[in-house]
């Protein structure tokens, strides 16, 4: 007996081998003809892979068209093959007819027609072939078109009309191929190969193929039991490759994964180089190239690197440090330290409505300044040489009118005749206050008014140690406090009978403000237990029947704030003390004090330079104010003057000038 | 001249002062060490006088003669303190909250007891015959007419709740009377707040003047 070849690795085996000896694959073994029952059932497997439709009628115009292929040679025949042939010449050169009757019975109708007039031309074929296959050409132009089948071209009708001719005698076939000593391949496997190769489904094959094989594998026990029978049917068919046939022959004998891949993969081969062409119709088992969008297609990465390639790439790849350092093959990680966060764009739109616009801007302006912030130099060497000269001699002006009457105690100043009701009251208060009783002196004022203030006080603090009234000192701020000392001790310099350890109380410091007033005011030894010397208030023999602030002779405000007097008028007014309020305060505080005067709040005040210069008078006692009076008078006119001057000079110059307009004009 | 302690502040004094004076030819070193010295002296006297006439007479002394109310602003005093943590400033709150109140209620207080009665009843007083019995009637109600008109028409001119008009209507004739006469009024205070600063700064730069040649003579002498 001859070896078999074995359909999956292709490899010669003995005759008596069940198993291929490669691959272990079971082998065909060549047996009798075919049962009836097998023949039905490879005639409908047949029928169902011949008669499937095309889903597309219409061939594509821009298709290519396949040439047909040539004729297999003969030197491509598998041995196999050959001997199938032989075994089939020697079937039908028997009794019997020259085909089997199983595919007599079981061709399909369009077979059977175009082989029927083969059949009755058996006398003379070779002339009556042509003849007869050009008669049969329309029929078999209606059979395709029904079928659907694409339309052949030249050569392939050539090749139709040679099918198509009757199969000469066996004796005549064997005669014509015995003179070149080649076996001629069946005239069935030449239709068979011909309709595989002449008629290929642009599509690929379609899904009813698929199921058809999943139906066979599904009959799967039902072919088993006729395995052996279905074998010999296929070599009788002379299916020329495993490869080329639409399903495996003994798909029982293949495993499971080789049995679905290869007829998953058969149509692929067929298509060739025009997979792309054909890509939208190859059935859904085909895992086929996706086509996706662009917008998707650009987000994959590496799409045309193959996955063998990255991973050869990736086993290349060996880290260097980490707890994965000396592992080659692993993922390499990606460098984030370059890399920038950025959140996604937002691309809805923002409506804003006119209003909204509008208050928007709105509240824009009013955040904006005005104008830019311009720094202030207080270098004045960066003014204009002009301005600093200007200032200079305004400068100097000023200080000859101020040293001038110092130096020359000649110059007199003009001495007012009318005395302010202030100043008047004031002294008049001043002169009934109870001499046992103390005055409380407040005070709160800065350094650079200290000298203002001082001159201002001389004549009250005089005229009080001269009537011997006790003072009690406290100031509501550090610096007043400080400075209150030594004009109270300037003021008793003048009289030696007053007795300062006696009568002169250091209260201290009295802190909070307004709080610290209205306390004050409701409550003098609580607020202020102890004297600068740690000694309780209550000990001391001046303040011993002290319990509220009505038991003070009066209350001495010194300040050049007008706050600082309006808030003790208001607490002291508000409050149930009943005590004369008097204030010496700096020029710049006397108009905003005035009011409280007038309403009769305030008993009298004293008011700068020239308040003390109407005490003074007053008392009959000449001191600071009356000495400098003359150079307060020359300065202030001097410093009138200026200002008139400079208003003059300035609306002159911001005046239109009309020649500067004609020559414009 | 005999040198005491006197002299020497004198002397002190006085080229402190000529600092300060310097600057009439430019800011200068004189002038900047004059005026750290004068901030530095201040902020040094300012916590020495915190610790003798405030902790010390107010904390300490009662503390020690065991007034326990004390130990309430003591109290508070600590919570205070702890605003300066960033996580336990809200315990300060509460003794910052009596501050505030306490403070608001005095100032609203006061004001409304002493200015705004206050002056009310001044503005009044000039109409009034008892009180005015000792001057000139008539002058004195001149004097409350012109205290009167000063401080409607001041009120007037601050008041911005006058009606739209329509176009070509202006304001009524007594309104725009009373803007006019509240700027005028207004002007003259503005003008006076500003000649008593001048006096002030006048007064204070003949007394160091005066300091400075007195100094000056004394020393010659």
């Amino acid at each position: 007996m001859a070896d078999i070849r074995c359909l999956i690795c292709n490899r010669v085996n003995d005759s008596s081998a069940e198993h291929c000896w490669y691959c272990n694959t079971i082998l065909p073994k060549p047996t009798g003809p075919l049962t009836q029952k097998e023949r039905e059932k490879l005639a409908n497997l047949k029928k169902k892979i011949a008669g499937a439709p095309n889903p597309d009628p219409e061939p594509h115009g821009d298709a290519p068209q396949k040439t047909p292929p040539e004729s297999p040679a003969e030197e491509e025949v598998p041995d196999w093959l050959a001997r199938i042939r032989r075994l089939k010449q020697a079937e039908d050169q028997g009794p019997t007819s020259g085909k089997p009757d199983w595919i007599e019975e079981e061709q399909p109708d369009w077979l059977a027609k175009l082989s029927q007039p083969a059949a009755e031309d058996t006398p003379n074929p070779h002339d009556a072939a042509n003849r007869v296959a050009e008669s049969k050409k329309p029929a078999l132009d209606e059979s395709l078109r029904i079928r659907n089948l694409p339309r052949e071209t030249d050569e392939e009708q050539e090749f139709i009309t040679n099918l198509l001719k009757p199969t000469p005698p066996i004796g005549e076939e064997d005669s014509a191929n015995s003179s070149n000593g080649q076996l001629e391949p069946l005239q069935e496997d030449r239709v068979d190969d011909q309709s595989g190769q002449e008629f290929p489904a642009p599509e690929g094959p379609n899904d009813e193929d698929f199921l058809d094989v999943e139906d066979l594998l599904s009959d799967k026990e039902n072919v088993r039991s006729d395995q052996k029978t279905v074998q010999e049917s296929e070599q009788v068919l002379s299916v020329p490759t495993g490869k080329d046939l639409p399903f495996p022959l003994f798909v029982d004998n293949l495993p499971d994964w080789l049995s679905t891949e290869e007829t998953e993969t058969k149509q692929p081969q067929d298509t060739g180089d025009n997979e792309d062409d054909f890509a939208g119709e190859i059935p859904e088992r085909k895992i086929e190239k996706g086509r996706l969008p662009a917008w998707l297609q650009s987000l994959r990465p590496g799409v045309t690197g193959s996955i063998e390639k990255i991973s050869s790439e990736t086993a290349q790849v060996r880290e260097d440090d980490g707890v994965l350092a000396g592992i080659a093959g692993t993922l390499p990680g990606t460098d984030l330290s370059g890399r920038v966060l950025k959140t996604g764009d937002f691309t809805q739109e923002l409506r804003v409505s006119a209003a909204q616009q509008k208050n928007a801007e709105l509240f824009q302006s009013l955040l904006q300044p005005t104008r830019e912030p311009k720094a202030v130099s207080a270098d004045q060497n960066t003014a204009a040489p002009s301005e600093k000269l200007l200032r200079l001699f305004i400068t100097i002006l000023i200080l000859l009118a101020v040293i001038t009457p110092i130096l020359a105690p000649g110059i007199s100043a003009i001495i007012p005749v009318l005395f302010p009701t202030e100043v008047v009251n004031t002294l008049g208060t001043v002169q009934t206050l109870p001499t046992e009783k103390p005055v409380l002196v407040s005070a709160h004022f800065e350094a650079g008014l200290a000298g203002e203030l001082n001159w201002a006080s001389q004549p009250v603090l005089k005229h009080l140690v001269t009537r011997g009234v006790p003072l009690a000192l406290t100031s509501t701020n550090v610096v007043g406090f400080a400075i209150l000392q030594d004009m109270v001790t300037q003021a008793i310099s003048g009289d030696p009978a007053y007795a300062k350890d006696k009568k002169v109380m250091d209260l201290g410091y009295l802190p909070g403000g307004a709080i610290g007033m209205g306390a004050l005011v409701n409550d003098p030894l609580g607020t202020l237990p102890f004297t600068t010397d740690l000694q309780p208030v209550r000990e001391h023999p001046s303040l011993g029947s002290l319990n509220s602030l009505s038991d003070f002779g009066a209350l001495i405000i010194l300040t050049d704030n007008p706050e600082f007097a309006r808030t003790w008028v208001e607490q002291v007014d508000g409050g149930e003390a009943d005590l004369p309020l008097l204030a010496v305060v700096s020029a710049q505080a006397a108009p905003l004090l005035h009011p409280y005067f007038a309403s009769g709040q305030i008993n009298g005040y004293v008011a700068g330079m020239s308040g003390a210069l109407y005490y003074e008078m007053l008392t009959m006692r000449a001191g600071s104010a009356t000495a400098r009076f003359s150079a307060y008078q020359l300065s202030l006119l001097l410093v009138a003057v200026l200002i008139f001057a400079g208003g003059v000079v300035s609306l002159i110059l911001a005046a239109p000038r009309p020649a500067k307009k004609k020559e414009a004009g | 001249m005999r040198i005491n302690s006197e002299v020497i502040w004198l002397v002190i004094s006085f080229i402190l002062t000529l600092m300060v004076f310097s600057y009439l030819l430019g800011d200068n070193a004189f002038f900047r060490f004059a005026s750290g010295l004068l901030i530095g002296v201040a902020a040094g006297y300012f916590t020495v006088v915190i610790i003798y006439q405030v902790l010390i007479t107010r904390l300490v002394v009662p503390l020690m003669q065991g007034s326990t109310l004390t130990l309430v602003p003591l109290f508070l005093s600590g919570l205070l303190l702890l605003k300066l943590s960033p996580r336990l400033s809200q315990l300060g709150s509460p003794a910052m909250a009596l501050l505030v109140g306490v403070g608001a209620a005095v100032a609203v207080g006061g004001t409304v007891l002493g200015t705004l009665f206050g002056q009310v009843k001044g503005a009044l007083s000039f109409f009034d015959p008892i009180a005015g019995a000792s001057g000139s009637m008539a002058l004195r109600i001149v004097e409350g007419i012109i205290f009167l008109v000063g401080t409607l028409a001041t009120l007037a001119y601050f008041h911005f709740g006058a009606r739209e008009r329509r176009k070509g209507e202006g304001r009524r004739r007594l309104a725009t009377i009373s803007v006019v006469l509240g700027k005028v009024f207004i002007a003259i205070t503005l003008g006076a707040v500003f000649a008593g600063v001048l006096t002030a700064a006048i007064t204070a730069l003949i007394e160091r003047s005066d300091f400075i040649i007195t100094t000056i003579m004394s020393m010659v002498r």
